[in-house]
């Protein structure tokens, strides 16, 4: 038997995620029976039934939605809880790739509240008109939603199981560490180059969703979101630890960071859902002006916070890293 | 104003079905008066409650104005019904804790009226109803002719074009019971539609012209 | 200003689409040493990107690597164990080195002193010594593994592998 599965964080977190299987088990055969049988025109009792039912169906999404989004800020807690447990870790990084499933699980989860997300702003747009215009688009996107927390099921399952307490992890700095040598950054990029792409792109996305070009600003979102996480393990992150060997995007999750990390991961990753967000529902008919507001909104809040960081150490001790 | 077709409620209840409602059929024109009679059980309540939006039924299609009430999400409905529905209950279901003004300005809640507007209607709505000195009354002061007329200012207090009345009659002795078949004549010369559901023989002697739907287990007959 | 906006747009378009082209095209030197793991942890290889420091091959793959750390930090790292034996004999700090072997039975990084090693296995080299975390009846200890190397007596070597193999 694992050590971990005795651990009472864990625990708690499995027994949490098997409840909301189950829910999502029920959600996917209710979906599954609306893309079947959904007729908005007809007055048959098996339409009526399924009109009732489909409010359970948003119940459902929506608890599913607020209880994943409070989950993952647990496991991240959890996992960085491990790192006390789990040999040669001293942060959430050294657990999370203490197997290959770990960083999987992590995107997957993101994946999984930003499905629910895009649901949840379907859904009430849906409700504003009278006929459920957008109800076979958003039961696909429950549908996908479903097939991504079965995934997600099986990965916990895989991770928790995989974690050997006797062999030692590595700790942050083997992970992103580039000590000398290796270069660590995609496309072959240097820091200079990288740092003049997250600004750059920043200011296209920005301009982009201004304009309201679909194509172009799903583009720049994407790339910002890449070029964002390097810029940030890589560069910024050093000036949050002061330190310019220090480079994890877990550590500044804890206390000694006044869990900062929460809070840029945050921005960042909602700024970029709903960036996204305003994008597929253009394309559906649905120019959500908000969803273009907050997106622009918290990515700037997440440019301005790591772009602080730097400047407050600038003027702090008059030199960079 | 109101088209019902192929309307049936039932409950199943251990298993076994309970019919309420079978096989429904029937048009109401705009400015029409209509008597829904039957005896108790025959279905009336459940009836008016469909028409309402207080209740879905197991099939059919019910339009009121044109919008089929039973498919609307819920936040549509509630402003469906504060616009387009007022109903008037057999037991008066005002609030006891609020003052009678304030019963007449619920309905107004769900349609987000300013305060300053909502008050003057709701001091139409009673003037029109002949209640208006009893406005800071509380429900248990009232009598029950008085409860009745509070019951009406509130139901018309939107000006909402369909009236459901359910067993009004029921709890008030002759001279208010005419009185309150009065109020209704007056709404209905405004052009209001309005559909009573009663076995009240009272309605019997009504001398404005009205259309009779009799229901008996649950059929029109 | 929506004019302006789309041409800035543009330019900062350009001006991305530059930058990765640049960077993508600018080939990286492969690795040969990284300097300053002080914890002589072994260290995650950058797979088509790092050169075995003996036979000046690109490593592809985990299977059968072996990585050196000396005792300053400098790590080397090898697609071979042969390799890895052969390179450090003429090291005057052979003694002092914590060697990691990646194993073929268990599937990740041990020590490499402490591995057993089979004799016939496929390896990057073909010296045929594929690391083991479980000792079994064909396998040998690094000693033996080390002399047999200096002795060239491996798959390598065709006589060798003519009795070794019965062929």
């Amino acid at each position: 038997m694992n050590p971990l599965f005795l651990n009472n964080q864990v625990i708690v977190y499995l027994f949490s995620e098997a409840a909301l299987l189950a829910l999502t088990i029920l959600l996917f055969a209710k979906i599954v029976k609306f893309l079947w049988f959904w007729d908005f025109r007809s007055y048959s009792n098996r339409q009526l039934k399924l009109e009732k039912e489909a409010y359970l169906a948003m119940t459902i999404a929506t608890l599913l939605f607020t209880l994943k989004s409070v989950l993952l800020i647990f496991f991240v807690h959890t996992i960085d809880k491990l790192s006390l447990i789990i040999p040669g870790a001293m942060c959430a990084a050294g657990v999370i790739s203490a197997n290959s499933y770990g960083m999987d699980l992590l995107f997957i989860k993101l994946t999984v509240i930003f499905t629910l997300l895009l649901f949840l702003i379907a859904n009430s747009y849906d409700l504003q008109a009278k006929t459920y215009p957008l109800f076979r688009f958003k039961s696909w996107v429950l549908i996908i939603a479903s097939g991504l927390i079965f995934i997600e099921f099986f990965l916990d399952i895989s991770y928790f199981t995989h974690i050997d307490t006797s062999t030692p992890v590595s700790c942050c700095s083997a992970l992103f560490g580039n000590l000398e040598g290796a270069n660590p950054l995609p496309f072959g990029l240097d820091i200079t180059k990288l740092l003049l792409l997250f600004y750059m792109l920043y200011l296209g996305t920005i301009i982009a969703l201004t304009l309201e070009t679909k194509t172009i600003t799903l583009l720049t979102l994407l790339l910002f979101g890449v070029i964002a996480y390097y810029g940030v393990v890589y560069f910024f992150g050093t000036y949050i630890y002061e330190l310019p060997t220090h480079k994890c995007p877990f550590c500044m999750l804890q206390r000694e960071y006044y869990y900062v990390g929460y809070l840029l991961w945050g921005s960042l990753f909602f700024g970029l859902f709903f960036g996204v967000i305003w994008v597929i529902m253009s394309q559906v008919g649905y120019n959500i002006t908000k969803a273009k507001w907050a997106s622009m909104l918290l990515l700037t809040l997440f440019v301005a916070l790591c772009s602080l960081y730097v400047a407050i150490y600038y003027s702090k001790n008059g030199v960079l890293l | 104003m109101v088209v019902v077709e192929q309307l049936n409620r039932w409950y199943t209840i251990d298993k076994k079905r309970h019919q309420i409602l079978k096989d429904i059929s029937f048009h109401v024109k705009r400015g029409d008066f209509v008597l829904l009679r039957g005896v108790s059980g025959s279905g009336k309540t459940t009836l008016l409650s469909i028409l309402a939006g207080l209740e879905k039924p197991s099939s059919g299609k019910v339009l009121i104005d044109g919008e089929p009430i039973a498919k609307l999400p819920d936040i549509h409905l509630s402003h469906f019904r504060a616009k387009k529905v007022g109903i008037i209950f057999q037991h008066f279901n005002l609030i006891d804790s609020l003052s009678l003004q304030d019963n007449v300005l619920v309905p107004l809640v769900a349609l987000k009226i300013g305060l300053q507007e909502a008050k003057a209607m709701a001091e139409r709505a009673l003037k029109s109803a002949n209640i208006a000195h009893k406005s800071e009354a509380y429900p248990t002061k009232l009598s029950g002719g008085e409860k009745q007329r509070g019951a009406i200012a509130r139901a018309i207090v939107a000006d909402p074009p369909l009236l459901l009345c359910d067993e009004p009659t029921a709890n008030l002795d002759r001279a208010n019971s005419l009185l309150f078949i009065d109020a209704l004549h007056k709404l209905h010369q405004e052009g209001k539609t309005i559909i009573v559901a009663t076995h009240d023989p009272i309605f019997d002697a009504i001398d404005f012209p009205h259309t009779i739907i009799d229901l008996k287990d649950g059929q029109i007959v | 200003m929506k004019q302006i906006l789309k041409i800035l747009l543009t330019v900062i378009l350009l001006v991305v689409v530059a930058i990765l082209l640049l960077s993508v095209l600018k080939k990286d030197a492969p690795i040969v040493v990284v300097k300053g793991n002080l914890a002589q942890k072994p260290l995650p290889i950058k797979l088509n990107k790092t050169n075995d420091t003996e036979c000046a091959m690109l490593i592809k793959t985990t299977r059968n690597a072996a990585e050196v750390v000396a005792p300053d930090g400098r790590t080397w790292f090898f697609d071979d164990p042969g390799c890895m034996v052969k390179w450090l004999e003429s090291k005057p700090f052979k003694e002092q080195v914590k060697i990691w072997v990646h194993t073929i039975d268990t599937n990740r990084w041990i020590d490499g002193k402490k591995a057993k090693y089979g004799v016939k296995d496929h390896t990057a080299m073909h010296y045929g010594f594929g690391a083991r975390e479980k000792e079994n009846n064909e396998t040998i200890d690094f000693k033996q593994m080390q002399l047999r190397i200096y002795r060239g007596e491996t798959l390598a070597n065709p006589k060798f592998r003519a009795k070794l193999l019965g062929k």
